[in-house]
Formats: structure tokens, C-alpha cells, sequence
């Protein structure tokens, strides 16, 4: 294998975690698996007409948004947490808290899962690319080809909405 | 115990296992193969630099390649065999041109370091900020280029003379975007765009 393929295993090695749970947070986990692997494969293929100013993630997350709309024109995008998201949300890796707390904490998490789904497109892609897939606010402007500070904003408003349909969520579990 | 749904949805954010990294890989060298690279001619590669600790066994490796990005809160290394230290809290993580050689990789082969407990060759992440502090204490790293106090970046012999004693900065440690855990002097993760990391 030559240095350009060694440097694109590094390259996937350091993307591809975040590329999926991206692709995750819209797509059941197998359909995000295959995609993953799919936008890598586009991004070896464009290797050398690619611009990077930015590195490689908001093109990265550019082409698995693209993907991901045509995967939701297939079948139907997910409104709601199915069983197979349990398979791979709600596991926050920490042996300092209890089981009783993990479980907890995991319910918490497929709640906000439940209410991020739940939001309006604008709030639920910078949500998605700049809470799960880790772009800044300026990658997720490049990715989305927006201003950053509307990116910025929407951001912030759609952190605020997050918290309050996952607490409505909550409440209402409780209520039942 | 309620906690801010976004910052969850980050912490618990899906990671492929290593099994699907396995096939991706292979499907990617499939890719590869069906459209191979051009070898690239000399002076277009990447400039490699090591050091090798002689008896007590560290050694040092840079390997540049991949891109910076922006992470944030707290991950575990999914890279533990090695780690990063970095001479500034640069933000060229995996760029050795760009950030003027001012970072290279620990790992441990045999003997343990001086002033570092254990050595098994797959907990250099536990030990990545006793490693590097190590190196800053010996003068294997310096905050000014050429980022070392004149030892020869290829060899660190600790079978020598008793190594001069310099200040250490406050480190703080990091997983970087290759995976590895990255030691900064005088900064913090999230400054970087960093999550802290998760030595556990």
C-alpha cells in the first residue's frame, strides 16, 4: 500500500466515528454503516479535486447529508427512536456512575434522540453536524453553505428547543 | 439527574465497532485498487522525523497525515499504543509541516521510563501525560523551535550522563482527531477544540 493510501486509512480512522453517528442520528445504524462506507469511498474518488481549507469533515458530512436525503427518499425518514437506535444510542461510557444512573442516562438520551427527531429540519441539521458530528459552527456553515453566524444562531435556538421537547417528553412519561 | 439533551446526544453519539471499521477498510482498499494513486516523487513526501530511547526503551515517532477538527467534552483515546506530545498548543494535530515539527509520538517497547509506572506497550494513553512530561523534564521537548534542547531528535540516551532537569509546563491531555491522546502544554482541550480525555 502506497503513502496515499496509508494517509487515507489514517484520514477514515479519524472521521469515520463521527461521520456515522451523523448518519446515525437520521438512519437506522445498518443503513448508516453502509453509508459511512459509501461517503468514504466518494471522498477517495474526489481525493484530488477535493478543496480542504477546512479539512476533510465538512466535506465528509456534506456528502453523507446528500446520501442520507436520498436514503430518505427511499423509505421513510426516522421520526421516532426504533428498537435497532437502542442498539447503538444511550451508552455513555463511564464506570463511575451506577447502573441505576446508566440506565437513567440512557433513557435521557433516547429521549433526546425522540425530540431531536421531532424538530424542524434547519434545527435538527445543525444539531446534528455540530452536536453528534463535532463540526464547528463555521464547518457546519461550510457543509450547509450558510453564513456562519446564522449557523451560529440557529444553533443556539435549536439547543434551546432540544432541551425543552426533551424535558416535555420526560414529564410526560412520568405523567403516564 | 437531567443533564442538557445536547450534550448527551454528543457523549453517547454512535461509534462504528471495529469489525465495521474492518470491512469499511476493505472496501475501501477495494476502491483503492480500482483507482490507484500515482507514487508520489521525492521531496512531495511527508517529512517523517523519530527519536529512539536506547535503554529505557521510548521511542518516538512522528507520522503526519489526516486533518484537524473540532471536537468537544470528554472521549476515550480509541488509539492507546501510542501517544502525541506537542511542544505549543498547536492546532495542527496531524500536520508535522504545518506546525513546524512541533509534535511527535511516544510509545513504549521495554524498559520503563524514569518516573513512569508501568510499561505494557497497550496503556501508553494512561501514561500519555507522565510520558511527555518526562520528555519536557529531560529537555526532549522545549516550548521554541527546534523543539528540543539540543538532544538529537533521533536518540534519547538515558543510559547517559543524568539528563538536565527542566521545568515542565502544565500539560493537559486531549484526544486528538487520529484517535491518540494528545499532551498541551498551557492550554486547554476545548481551546483547542478539543475533548479532554478519558484516561479512565
Amino acid at each position: 500500500m502506497g503513502e496515499v493510501e496509508d494517509d487515507f486509512t489514517v484520514m477514515y480512522l479519524a472521521h469515520a466515528d463521527r461521520v456515522f453517528a451523523y448518519l446515525c442520528s437520521q438512519l437506522g445504524p445498518q443503513e448508516a454503516e453502509e453509508l459511512t462506507a459509501q461517503v468514504f469511498c466518494e471522498a477517495w474518488r474526489q481525493r484530488t479535486t477535493v478543496r480542504l481549507d477546512q479539512g476533510w469533515m465538512p466535506w465528509l458530512i456534506g456528502v453523507a447529508r446528500n446520501l442520507a436525503r436520498q436514503a430518505a427518499k427511499q423509505h421513510v425518514r426516522r421520526t421516532r427512536v426504533e428498537p435497532d437506535d437502542e442498539t447503538v444510542w444511550g451508552v455513555i461510557p463511564d464506570p463511575a456512575i451506577s447502573l441505576a444512573d446508566a440506565d437513567e442516562q440512557r433513557h435521557q438520551v433516547l429521549a433526546a434522540l425522540t425530540a431531536l427527531r421531532g424538530l424542524s429540519e434547519a434545527d435538527r441539521e445543525v444539531v446534528q453536524m455540530c452536536v453528534i458530528a463535532g463540526l464547528s459552527p463555521a464547518d457546519a456553515a461550510l457543509a450547509l453553505g450558510e453564513p456562519a453566524s446564522t449557523v451560529r444562531s440557529r444553533l443556539t435556538r435549536a439547543r434551546r428547543r432540544l432541551a425543552a421537547a426533551t424535558s416535555d417528553l420526560l414529564t410526560c412519561e412520568e405523567l403516564i | 439527574m437531567n443533564h442538557d439533551p445536547a450534550d448527551l446526544l454528543a457523549a453517547a453519539a454512535p461509534r462504528l465497532s471495529a469489525e465495521a471499521k474492518a470491512r469499511h477498510l476493505q472496501i475501501l482498499a477495494a476502491e483503492q485498487a480500482a483507482t490507484p494513486t500515482m507514487p508520489t516523487v521525492n521531496g512531495a513526501r511527508r517529512r517523517r522525523r523519530g527519536w529512539i530511547g536506547a535503554t529505557a526503551g521510548i521511542a518516538v515517532l512522528v507520522v503526519g497525515a489526516g486533518t484537524a477538527a473540532a471536537w468537544v467534552g470528554r472521549a476515550e483515546p480509541t488509539v492507546r499504543d501510542t501517544a502525541r506530545c506537542f511542544a505549543i498548543a498547536t492546532t495542527e494535530f496531524d500536520d508535522f509541516d504545518a506546525s513546524d515539527g512541533a509534535f511527535f509520538d511516544v510509545t513504549y517497547l521495554s524498559d520503563p521510563v524514569p518516573g513512569v509506572e508501568g510499561n505494557p506497550s497497550d496503556q501508553t494513553a494512561e501514561h500519555a501525560l507522565e510520558v511527555c512530561a518526562h520528555t519536557w523534564r529531560i529537555g526532549g521537548i522545549a516550548a521554541t523551535k527546534p523543539f528540543h534542547r539540543g538532544l538529537d531528535p533521533w536518540y534519547v540516551d538515558f543510559e547517559g550522563p543524568e539528563p538536565a532537569t527542566y521545568p515542565v509546563p502544565d500539560l493537559v491531555a486531549c484526544v486528538i482527531p487520529t484517535g491518540q491522546v494528545g499532551v498541551f502544554p498551557d492550554t486547554d482541550c476545548a481551546d483547542l477544540g478539543l475533548p479532554e480525555a478519558d484516561l479512565g
